[in-house]
Formats: structure tokens, C-alpha cells, sequence
């Protein structure tokens, strides 16, 4: 039993590993496999390098932290609501980033003042946090108050739907090509990400991942029903306060720096799931991560290959919607 | 009896001659490089025709032109008329208001769409004076508005074959002629469009005297030169998210740079328009450039807080980076967008500047300013 | 042991069933009767602490446990509900384990000791075969001995069980009960509410009986013997019989 978990975890981390040097071999112009290896080994000039330094070993990394983020979010999320189609977005924190980007890029015909604020790479980061901010606030102050985890996932919903609401106002108000550039950001985007932001959305990350770390074991109990876990002295509050901090700061962070990435979440549990054939978060926590990994870098493989360049979210979803719909067929449950 | 049958058979031949001598233009076409228009000249009006005013038009839009009191002939009465000159003008994009102004007839504009583009300071003085009506956006135009404005010709642009709103205008009577100038790939072929407003203000003779010299001076500039063997190469265009678009190279600036004496890195591709290209086979030529034409931002510090990957660029690093952008009007405006169509023989002036300067020593930048 | 004195239970907008005082010492299996609505699932619930207490006080021997925090509430009183379970990928350990919660660190990381008390359990449940099975492969009946194998697991003085019988068919019932007399020779105090007041007149120790004006405590000849079970339905539709122990059913 236990050698067949390693057997099953040593495969999985092989292929990330296999898929993380595909993804930085392949990209979307050729460059000669040597060359390649060359730069890695840290020999290597000139365009090559800076390509394969620059442009892909970032984008390869931020496929990672993504693949982390978004699946662990995912996974939080379907436990605390016990619900399997729940993914790292019912709480409405991709929606609160939007509007906040939105506002930036959108609002300057609404509000002059926002228009005079610069559209740059960072003040996109700070709106996307400060939206998903808010939005996991109102979310932590209604869940303290709020008995029924039902209620809550209601409250993201509704909080994603006004969110959503007045992004499409925005767009009737904005230019051609200010709604052309948030239709871009929206469409997710793990390049142009240097190191210093990598290293940032890495610091951002970390919090939320040792939350979700410390939450394996409630989470366990939250399995069988609050009831039950209150019974084994989980303190149910508390438990709830931290998921959704956790799952806020992970989501947030990657929507801050790579725009909202679709299905990622809501599919990597069910696949660490499938492949594991356990529910226990003690094995689950690492094998939706590293589910996560690689479906993440699978799809970052796949918006390169064949001439055009496609945005990341149409690739996770065309992958990440049969895997779903699939699912519901099975009644995949948790 | 005789006399009254030779009287009648002189009066018909009279008017059929008459027919058939205003059916017969005086000048068939005066334009050479705007590919979309073309002027008949008859005796007693003009008939304008505008080709392609968008890609794909389904078919050709044709206007007479005529004089107060001219009969215009039967054949051609379906056809939208527009009395001219001229004085009450509409018009819908900032390229319509050069020519105006070059022809002296600034103070027909009476109304036009999002005026805080407009950048000419003599237009911009007009509408301070409030003698411009301010029309809302080119998706949502104030009909109400153009109409109780009582224009004599409004001068619109279509981009596809919908145009509702002008639809309606020109059933209520106001006449609306298409102008093709932003379809035009050639730069001396948009600037020749000043030729139509030549004849809508009946000042036929000063517009083509004034474009003469524009083509005159392109020609000039461009011999001087074409005598340059050595070519710098040069890149345009700019990165959003994850897509660099990069003007093709049948494109109105691919074409100047050609005609300043420069190699651009895209040349190659055909058509008009930009292509979508991804980063790395941006990056991948990034080195090959020794200049860039073209970024909107204003400082070497903004375009390296945009994308990190700009600084890549030889052009960038060894300082050579040109935009257009920072010439505005009063409302922030971009001068480059209003006049350099119409001016194609300034926009070469200043590539040919940045490319080859010692040709042009004491020559200043116009619309081109080196980034900071 | 377990000592309920004078509780009340209920929500903060109406109260159920209030001066609640029990006394239930360890070996000692007690049923929990009343009619329905009358309060047995809240009682349960509430010295379970899954409800507030609206007053009075609960005792696991002589440790006060009312405001005690969950975790270590924990250690001191097990239940079994009835509700379904979402994680039906976990297998009978995954779920055995969790009871093993209140002892383990952070991670829920499992020493010696706890893999052996979720050994002993499964084994006297009579599960120890299923330990590796999804428990969504289980009947309703397998399902509710894997969570009284956990509730043993837990290892607490006191285990409740809120109608463990109501679904399960007579073969199974019987094997409930079994059960339960097993773990109460073995020191557990059991307190479980049932509709079957028949049969828990055969095997339990004591009778709670729970309604809206007063609840009542006695060993079972006593009120097998007094005048409770009348009270219990409407005279007119049903009659108990002292001697068989029985309900009859009356004017049809």
C-alpha cells in the first residue's frame, strides 16, 4: 500500500520534471536542442540565452507556481464546501480581481482620476490584489457570522456576479482599446513575469501554502461533515477563516501576476483523486500539486505548439472542460 | 410648315446635343495614387467616386457634385447630389480636418465626434469659440444632434458594411459621403484625398495645386534618399500581454520607411495591417535592429517598467528608440494621427532625419521625438 | 460517567426540552426515548458540544466539560449521527483514523499507539477485512459500524449514537446491539436514542425519556413497572403491555 503511493508519487514528479524540460525546449520559435543545453549548463550568448533565461525559465516557473497555487486552491475549496464541482474561483476572488483591473484599464471614462494612473505591469498587479483583497474581506467578516457553509459559497457567488455586472459596464463606457487590453489580461498570461516578480509571487504564495499545509488534518475531518469534525475537536470558525485565507492568498497571487487561469483548480484534485484512488488530504495535498504542476506546464506546452500563440486560458479550458464534463458523467465524487 | 418642322428638328438636336454634351466629363480622372477615389469632371458638375471605402465594400459609392442652379441629368439622378460649395461641413475623423484647414475653410467645421482629439490649434480655437458641436463617440453618434445642425455634407468613414446611423442620416436628407482615406495603403495616395474636399469647397484648382507640392517634395526627399546604399535596419511596433504586433509590410509606415531609406525588419510580409507575432520570434531578431520606430511611451524608464523584455533590444540599449506620441493638442490629442496622413512629405522628412541625418542637418523633428 | 445537571437545550430562539439531569455510569447502556420532536437529537448533540448548552452543566467523570474547547472535549465524548458522509474516496482507515484526531500532531501524523487502537477497533467491529476499501463501497449498515469503530478509535469514556438503528434491518439491528452490549462491558458509558422503545426495553440498562415538560431517568424494570410507557403514545390508538413488554395496537 504504502510502496504503491511512492511508486505513484515518483511517477508524478517524473513527469513534471520531463514536462518542465519540454516546456523549456519547445517554445514558439526553434531553437537547436544544443544551444539549448548549452545555456542551461550556463555556456550559451547571445539571443539563445536570453530567450531560454529570460523569456522560458520564467514562464516555465510561473507554470509552476500556478500549477501549485491554483490546484491547492481548488482542492481547499472543494473540501470545505464538500461540493466536487468547487473550484479556486466560487468565492469570487478572480471576480474582485477583475473589477480591480478593470477599473485600472476600464474606468479612466467612468472616474478621471483612475485614468490618470499608469498602466503598467505593477499597478495591474496591486488593482488585481486589492480587488481579490476586498472580496476575500467581505467574504472572512460574512463567514464568521454565517452558520451554514452553503450560505457562504452563495455569498461568492453573488459577490462574483456583481463583480462580473459592473466589469461588463465598464466595457460599454471604455474604449476599443482599453476593453482590448483587459480582454487580453483576462485571458491569463504566464510570460513576461522577470525574476524579481517571480521571486515576488513567490514570497506572495508562500503564506498560503503553509496555510493550506497546516490545514491537511482538519480538512480530513471536514470529510465526513462538520458535525463529525466538530466531534474530533476541530474548531469549525476557525478551520473555515483559514481556508478561505488560504485559498484567497494562493488565488490571488497567481490572478495578481498571471491573470485568472481557468480549471486548473477545479480538475487537478479530481485527476490526484482518480490517480491515487484515495480522499485523504495526507496523500491528496501533494498529489494535487503535482497534478497541478503538470497540467499546468502541459497546457503551457500546448499554447506554442502549432504556429499560433494561444492565450492560456483557451488552452486550460479546451483541456480543462472534458475533463469536467467527464467528471459530472462518472459522478466523480470527493 | 417647313419652318416649324426645322424649327422643331434644331430645338432637338439642340437639347440632344446638350445631353450628350454634359454626359461626356471634361476630365476623367485627376487622381493618380489614391486608389479609392476618382473625379469626373463634367461641364456642369463633378461626379466623385469612391472605391473600397473599408475592405470588402460591396460596391462603389458615387456622389454628384454640383453648383446651385446646374441640372444635373437624368441618368445620374439617383445618385446622392451635394450642392457645392459647401459651409456647413460635418465631419468624423481627425484625418478629414487637415485638408479643410489647408484649403482655409476651417470655419465650416459645425460639429464632429469626441473633440478632445482634435489637435490643430486653429480647430481648437474654434471650439472654444463653441462653434464646434460636440457629437459623442463614432458607435454612438448624436443623430438629433448632426441634424438640427443642418450640415450640407457629412463626411463620414464606414469599417464594414453596417452603417446605421448614417443610414438613417442620409434619409433624412442630409447627404453623406464616405471617405476612404484611412484605406489607403500608399502615403501619397491618402494624402491626395484632399482632392475630394477640393471639390466639396469648389476649390478644385488650390487642392491640387497644394497636393503638387506635397507630391512634389515626397518625390524630392525620396530621391535624396533612395542615393544612400547603406540601409539601417529598423523595427516598429510593441508587445501586449503575450502578442507583439508589428505593422506589415505593405503598410502605410512600412512604406515610408522604405521610402527614407530604411530596411524594415519585416518587409517581407505582405498585406496592410499588423501581425500578431510572439514574443520569442520577437526576441530572436532583437538584436538585428538599429532602430525603433514607434513605442507609445515617452521614456526609456516607462518602456522598461512595461515589459521587462524591452530592454533587450540593441535599439533600445544603444538609445535609438523614436515615438510619435508626444506632439498633442490641447486636449491631448496626438498631432501624428491628424496630420501625418495628410502630410506624408513631413513624416518622411523626419524618418529620413532619424535614419540618415546628415542628409537633413538642419532640419528639426516634427512628429518624431527620440525617447528620454 | 456521565452527569447532566439540570440542563437546557435548544436554539437561541425557542428551547427545546430544559432541567435535564441524568446520571450514567460507565458499563452502563442507556436508551434515549421520547416522541418525535421531543428533543433526543438535541440532547445528543448538545452534550456532544455541536450545540450550545443554554444552561446547566455536563460532567465526564469529574471533569467539567460545558466550556471546555473542542479538542479537548474530544477526548472525552465520541457520537455517531446519521449523516451521510461526502468523502467516499476515503477508505474504513482513512476514516477510523480521523477518530484518532484529539491524540495526534498538527499533520494528523499516526504513532504506534494509533495505528494500533484503529486495529483494535476495526477488529472488535468485526471490520478488520474493509480496512483498505473506499467507504463508498459500503452499505448503510457497513458504513455505520466503520463510524462506531471510529467513535472507539477516539478512545473516550463516553460514546453517543443518535438513532443508530432507525435504517438498518433486523439482522443488522441485532448486531448493533451486540455491539453496543460489548462496548459497554468493556467500560464504555453508552447513551443511544432510539424509536424502537421494544427492543430497547430487551437490552438496555436504563430509560431516558426526554419530552418538552420533563425528562426522566430510571433503570428499565422500573419503567417497564411505572406508568411512563403510557405516556409515551395516545391511550386510545395504543396500550402497553407490562407483561410482554409489548405495544399493542388498540381499536382498530
Amino acid at each position: 500500500m504504502i510502496s504503491r503511493y511512492k511508486a505513484l508519487f515518483l511517477f508524478l514528479t517524473l513527469l513534471c520534471v520531463v514536462l518542465f524540460a519540454v516546456d523549456i525546449f519547445l517554445g514558439s520559435v526553434n531553437l537547436p536542442f544544443s544551444e539549448v543545453l548549452n545555456t542551461l549548463q550556463g555556456r550559451g550568448s547571445g539571443t539563445v540565452r536570453y530567450i531560454v533565461i529570460e523569456h522560458r525559465l520564467p514562464k516555465a516557473l510561473t507554470a509552476l507556481l500556478a500549477g501549485i497555487g491554483l490546484s491547492l486552491s481548488g482542492l481547499l475549496m472543494q473540501t470545505l464546501f464538500r461540493n466536487p464541482m468547487a473550484g479556486p474561483y466560487v468565492l469570487g476572488i478572480t471576480s474582485g480581481a477583475s473589477l480591480g483591473v478593470g477599473l485600472l484599464l476600464m474606468g479612466g471614462a467612468a472616474i478621471p482620476m483612475l485614468g490618470a494612473i499608469s498602466e503598467s505591469p505593477l499597478s495591474i498587479i496591486i488593482a488585481s490584489w486589492l480587488g481579490s483583497g476586498l472580496v476575500m474581506l467581505a467574504i472572512l467578516s460574512v463567514a464568521s457570522r454565517l452558520k451554514d457553509i452553503l450560505a457562504i459559497l452563495i455569498v461568492g457567488l453573488m459577490v462574483g456576479s456583481f463583480a462580473s455586472a459592473m466589469i461588463s459596464v465598464l466595457s460599454i463606457y471604455s474604449s476599443a482599446e482599453q476593453l482590448q487590453k483587459f480582454t487580453f489580461w483576462s485571458m491569463g498570461n504566464l510570460s513576461n513575469l522577470s525574476w524579481d516578480a517571480l521571486t515576488w509571487l513567490s514570497l506572495a504564495m508562500l503564506p498560503g501554502f503553509l496555510l493550506a499545509v497546516y490545514c491537511i488534518k482538519p480538512l480530513d475531518a471536514l470529510l465526513l461533515g462538520e458535525n463529525y469534525a466538530v466531534s474530533t475537536g476541530v474548531r469549525i470558525q476557525h478551520v473555515r477563516l483559514l481556508i478561505i485565507t488560504a485559498t484567497a492568498i494562493l488565488a490571488g497571487s497567481i490572478t495578481a501576476f498571471a491573470g485568472p487561469i481557468a480549471f486548473i483548480g477545479l480538475a487537478s484534485p479530481h485527476i490526484a483523486r482518480l490517480i491515487f484512488k484515495s480522499g485523504s488530504h495526507r496523500i491528496i495535498f501533494g498529489a494535487t500539486m503535482l497534478a497541478g504542476i503538470a497540467l499546468m506546464l502541459l497546457c503551457d506546452i500546448l499554447s506554442q505548439t502549432g504556429g499560433v500563440l494561444l492565450p492560456i486560458n483557451a488552452v486550460t479550458s479546451a483541456v480543462g472542460a472534458p475533463i469536467v464534463i467527464w467528471l459530472i458523467l462518472r459522478k466523480q465524487g470527493l | 410648315m417647313l419652318k416649324s418642322l426645322l424649327f422643331s428638328f434644331v430645338a432637338a438636336f439642340l437639347v440632344l446635343s446638350c445631353e450628350q454634351a454634359t454626359n461626356t466629363p471634361v476630365k476623367q480622372n485627376g487622381v493618380s495614387y489614391a486608389k479609392g477615389l476618382s473625379i469626373a469632371e463634367y461641364r456642369d458638375f463633378k461626379v466623385v467616386t469612391v472605391t473600397e471605402p473599408w475592405p470588402g465594400a460591396k460596391s462603389n459609392y458615387r456622389y454628384v457634385l454640383h453648383k446651385k442652379g446646374f441640372l444635373i441629368p437624368d441618368s445620374l439622378s439617383t445618385l446622392p447630389a451635394i450642392t457645392i460649395p459647401v459651409k456647413r461641413v460635418i465631419a468624423t475623423s481627425t484625418t478629414h480636418l487637415p485638408s479643410i484647414e489647408m484649403l482655409g475653410e476651417s470655419a465650416s467645421l459645425v460639429g464632429f465626434p469626441m473633440l478632445d482629439y482634435i489637435s490643430s490649434p486653429i480647430f481648437r480655437a474654434a471650439i472654444n469659440a463653441g462653434a464646434v458641436q460636440e457629437l459623442g463617440t463614432n458607435q454612438n453618434l448624436n443623430i438629433e444632434a448632426m441634424l438640427s445642425l443642418k450640415p450640407d455634407v457629412v463626411i463620414s468613414f464606414g469599417i464594414d458594411n453596417s452603417n446605421p446611423i448614417m443610414d438613417k442620416v442620409s434619409k433624412a436628407g442630409i447627404p453623406v459621403i464616405f471617405n476612404g482615406d484611412w484605406n489607403e495603403t500608399t502615403p501619397l495616395g491618402k494624402a491626395e484625398w484632399i482632392k475630394l474636399f477640393g471639390v466639396l469647397y469648389d476649390k478644385a484648382d488650390k487642392a491640387d495645386s497644394i497636393f503638387n507640392s506635397i507630391e512634389s517634395e515626397y518625390n524630392r526627399l525620396r530621391q535624396l534618399a533612395a542615393g544612400r546604399s547603406k540601409k539601417p535596419r529598423v523595427m516598429a511596433g510593441s508587445v501586449y500581454q503575450n502578442q507583439w504586433y508589428v505593422p506589415k509590410g505593405g503598410s502605410w509606415g512600412a512604406l515610408l520607411i522604405r521610402d527614407a531609406g530604411g530596411d524594415y525588419l519585416w518587409k517581407q510580409t505582405e498585406g496592410t495591417g499588423s501581425l500578431a507575432l510572439s514574443p520569442e520570434e520577437v526576441l530572436l531578431r532583437s538584436d538585428e535592429a538599429d532602430y525603433w520606430i514607434g513605442p507609445e511611451m515617452m521614456t526609456f524608464e516607462e518602456m522598461a517598467a512595461a515589459n521587462p523584455h524591452y530592454a533587450r533590444f540593441r535599439a533600445f540599449r544603444e538609445k535609438n528608440v523614436y515615438n510619435f506620441t508626444s506632439r498633442k493638442g490641447e486636449k491631448g490629442g496626438v498631432l501624428y494621427y491628424e496630420l501625418g496622413p495628410n502630410r506624408p512629405d513631413i513624416v518622411l522628412k523626419d524618418l529620413i532625419k532619424i535614419l540618415h541625418p546628415d542628409l537633413l542637418p538642419d532640419y528639426q523633428l516634427f512628429f518624431f521625438q527620440k525617447l528620454r | 460517567m456521565l452527569q447532566v445537571n439540570q440542563l437546557s437545550i435548544g436554539f437561541s430562539s425557542k428551547v427545546v426540552a430544559s432541567d435535564i439531569t441524568i446520571h450514567l455510569n460507565s458499563g452502563q447502556l442507556t436508551a434515549l426515548i421520547g416522541v418525535n420532536g421531543a428533543g433526543k437529537s438535541t440532547l445528543l448533540r448538545t452534550i456532544a458540544g455541536l450545540q450550545p448548552v443554554l444552561k446547566g452543566d455536563i460532567s465526564v467523570g469529574n471533569q467539567q466539560i460545558t466550556h471546555l474547547p473542542a479538542t479537548e472535549r474530544a477526548k472525552h465524548i465520541s457520537i455517531v449521527l446519521t449523516e451521510k458522509i461526502a468523502g467516499l474516496k476515503l477508505s474504513v482507515q482513512d476514516v477510523i483514523a480521523t477518530g484518532r484526531h484529539p491524540y495526534t500532531n498538527w499533520l494528523g501524523t499516526l504513532t504506534k499507539t494509533d495505528r494500533q487502537k484503529i486495529q483494535e477497533s476495526a477488529s472488535l467491529l468485526e471490520i478488520s477485512d474493509w480496512l483498505s476499501r473506499p467507504v463508498g463501497e459500503l452499505s448503510d449498515g457497513q458504513l455505520q459500524k466503520v463510524m462506531i469503530a471510529r467513535a472507539v478509535a477516539q478512545d473516550t469514556p463516553v460514546i453517543l449514537l443518535d438513532e443508530p438503528a432507525t435504517h438498518l434491518d433486523l439482522p443488522n439491528k441485532a448486531i448493533l446491539y451486540k455491539t453496543l452490549k460489548k462496548l459497554c462491558r468493556l467500560g464504555k458509558t453508552i447513551l443511544f436514542s432510539t424509536h424502537d422503545v421494544e427492543a430497547a426495553l430487551q437490552i438496555a440498562d436504563g430509560i431516558v425519556m426526554i419530552s418538552q415538560q420533563q425528562t426522566q431517568q430510571l433503570s428499565t424494570p422500573d419503567f417497564i413497572a411505572g406508568d411512563l410507557p403510557n405516556q409515551l403514545f395516545d391511550g386510545d390508538v395504543v396500550e402497553f403491555d407490562r407483561n410482554s413488554v409489548k405495544f399493542i395496537f388498540k381499536n382498530w
